[in-house]
């Protein structure tokens, strides 16, 4: 593994990230890799006027984190096939506008030579920060929380779940992780472009998100790692590698619900029941 | 003048395109993200069959619609309808069958870049050799004519079928209740596999058309469609296909003639926010009546 397949594949964690913590409180947002764009043309254009990378990440972080929270407001009414759809738009409409607005995105080139200011620690760091929400979000109260939101969300709602500060919440988080992984790339590759921003980049970090499995913390981090590494497996298959890719991910989609996470979870329980038995069976 | 008859052909193209996404949105709460895929199936297959012989026009439109109908059938029988069966709920189907399309669309796009060699490939000059006409210092040319024949006939064909055969009857049943409907005696299963069908059908048909005005085939020409698509939907609600094809219309001559007097910028910002404000003020779109679709 070279150190640019660690950094793609922390990148791509960071936006399954933005997916997951929408998708776990059952609520699809696509709008993650919107938000990747506006965190990177924002980290981008600071770090070209000499900001360094953590004030550069945290602006452009904050500053999407409240878009995320205007764009919930709007959507608060929202929900379902709509909701996915319409976070989608708002993706598709953020590459429609970094191909217009030259001032600040390059235009249809983007912006090159941005200082290479983020470090791979820096990388490792940020990936940490969030999956440590994520694993202390979904203990305790909280996770329950989520859990019965995920499954019915009426239900949550009359058992006391305040719906809309939670789906906040949520989308504010996602917006923020996004961000974070635009500004990341940004800072590490030194370049940035609207054809980054694409409903190609949602397909992958869809395809993460299927392989990691939404039912844990872990997940994000395990299929962007093995999403990241692919290519260099199914080298043997050339051109038609892409395709082999997003098969693939359709046949998790039907054959492991959970993801290759969810799946190893369920493989360790069932072990664990095989030696379980027969000390019932004495007791 | 001229920008109307071009607005009016580029709304049909949405208006194609919105149909087939529209129908399986409503009445199957399938909300395909492959279709802007299938759309681009169709105008990759009819160019693979055109560069190997020479193709009358209408046969080209002909195996477009096969190819995406057949596609979008294999998607629902080996994979939507698998996700169906084993949710536990509703809301839980949605989202799977969602997730996968998402996947689906990006095998299929990689597919056309295999296809393309990853780049915008031209026609065959004498597959659609476009004449234009003069009417009063207008031009039309032939291909808008076709476009917007098209569009009207399916949307007007579609809404005839809902509304006045036992089938249509039978559709917008599922669309209501698809577990009642099934009660009643419907076959949902198979209902679902034509819907989709049907609406892989449209898609490949409308990639053709679009591919033949553009002059080529590109692997990734149906995901903008997909933008304007929602944009159409929101405004005319879910499975509302009269409205759609007029919400498709206007969509078409507001960007036509922004772009023509003011800059680009401003025609995505305005049509951005006119969708954001009808998603906060009024989701069910302008014909909604909240529940009943189709």
């Amino acid at each position: 593994m070279n150190e640019t397949l660690i950094q793609n594949a922390l990148i791509l964690a960071l936006l399954g990230y933005s997916l997951q913590l929408a998708a776990r409180s059952g609520a699809l947002s696509l709008a993650g890799v919107g938000f990747y764009g506006i965190g990177g043309f924002a980290a981008g254009n600071l770090a070209q006027r000499e900001w360094s990378a953590p004030a550069a990440v945290l602006v452009a972080v904050v500053g999407s984190a409240i878009i995320g929270l205007a764009l919930s407001i709007v959507f608060a009414r929202v929900r379902g096939l709509y909701f996915a759809m319409g976070t989608l738009a708002f993706t598709l409409f953020v590459q429609t506008l970094a191909s217009s607005w030259p001032t600040f995105t390059g235009g249809e080139n983007g912006i090159f030579g941005i200082p290479l200011i983020m470090t791979t620690i820096g990388l490792v760091i940020m990936v940490v920060i969030v999956a440590a929400f994520a694993f202390a979000t979904e203990r305790g109260s909280s996770g329950r929380k989520l859990k019965l939101m995920e499954t019915d969300e009426t239900l949550a709602g009359s058992l006391g779940v305040r719906i809309p500060r939670e789906r906040t919440i949520a989308l504010v988080a996602s917006a923020a992780c996004g961000a974070a992984a635009g500004s990341a790339q940004a800072l590490s590759f030194g370049y940035f472009g609207p054809s980054q921003i694409s409903f190609h980049l949602v397909t992958q970090v869809v395809i993460v998100m299927v392989i990691g499995g939404t039912s844990s913390w872990a997940g994000p981090i395990v299929g962007a790692f093995i999403l990241a590494s692919l290519p260099t497996w199914l080298g043997f298959t050339g051109d038609w590698r892409p395709v082999i890719l997003g098969l693939v991910a359709v046949a998790i989609v039907v054959l492991l619900p959970g993801g290759v996470v969810g799946a190893a979870h369920d493989v360790v329980r069932l072990i664990a029941s095989r030696f379980q038995r027969p000390l019932e069976r004495v007791a | 003048m001229q920008y109307v008859v071009n607005a009016l052909a580029l709304g049909g193209i949405y208006a194609l395109f919105t149909l087939g996404l529209s129908l399986c949105w409503g009445v199957l709460n399938v909300l395909n993200l492959a279709h802007g895929a299938l759309f681009m199936m169709g105008a990759l297959a009819a160019y693979k069959v055109a560069v190997l012989v020479s193709l009358p026009f209408p046969l080209a439109l002909l195996i477009g619609a096969v190819t995406s109908a057949v596609l979008a059938g294999l998607c629902e029988v080996l994979i939507f309808r698998v996700l169906r069966r084993r949710a536990k709920s509703a809301h839980e189907a949605e989202l799977a069958i969602l997730i996968s399309s998402i996947a689906l669309a990006g095998a299929i796009v990689a597919i056309g870049q295999v296809g393309t060699g990853g780049l915008a490939t031209p026609y065959p000059p004498d597959f659609f050799p476009v004449s234009s006409f003069r009417v009063g210092g207008v031009v039309i040319t032939d291909i808008q004519i076709i476009i917007v024949i098209c569009a009207v006939l399916l949307t007007v064909g579609v809404m005839v079928f809902v509304r006045r055969t036992s089938t249509g009857r039978a559709i917008r049943a599922v669309a209501f209740d698809g577990r009642t409907a099934g009660l009643m005696g419907i076959n949902a299963e198979r209902l679902s596999i034509g819907v989709i069908t049907f609406s892989g059908a449209i898609a490949g048909l409308g990639g053709v058309l679009y591919g033949a005005r553009l002059g080529f085939v590109d692997s990734s020409m149906g995901d903008p469609l997909l933008f304007k698509a929602f944009v159409v939907i929101v405004l005319a609600g879910v499975g509302s296909i009269g409205w759609a094809f007029v919400g498709a219309m206007a969509l078409a001559i507001v960007e036509t003639f922004m772009t023509a007097y003011t800059d680009a910028n401003a025609e995505s910002l305005v049509v951005f926010g006119i969708i954001m404000v009808f998603l906060a003020l009024r989701p069910q779109g302008i014909s909604g009546k909240g529940v009943q679709r189709a």
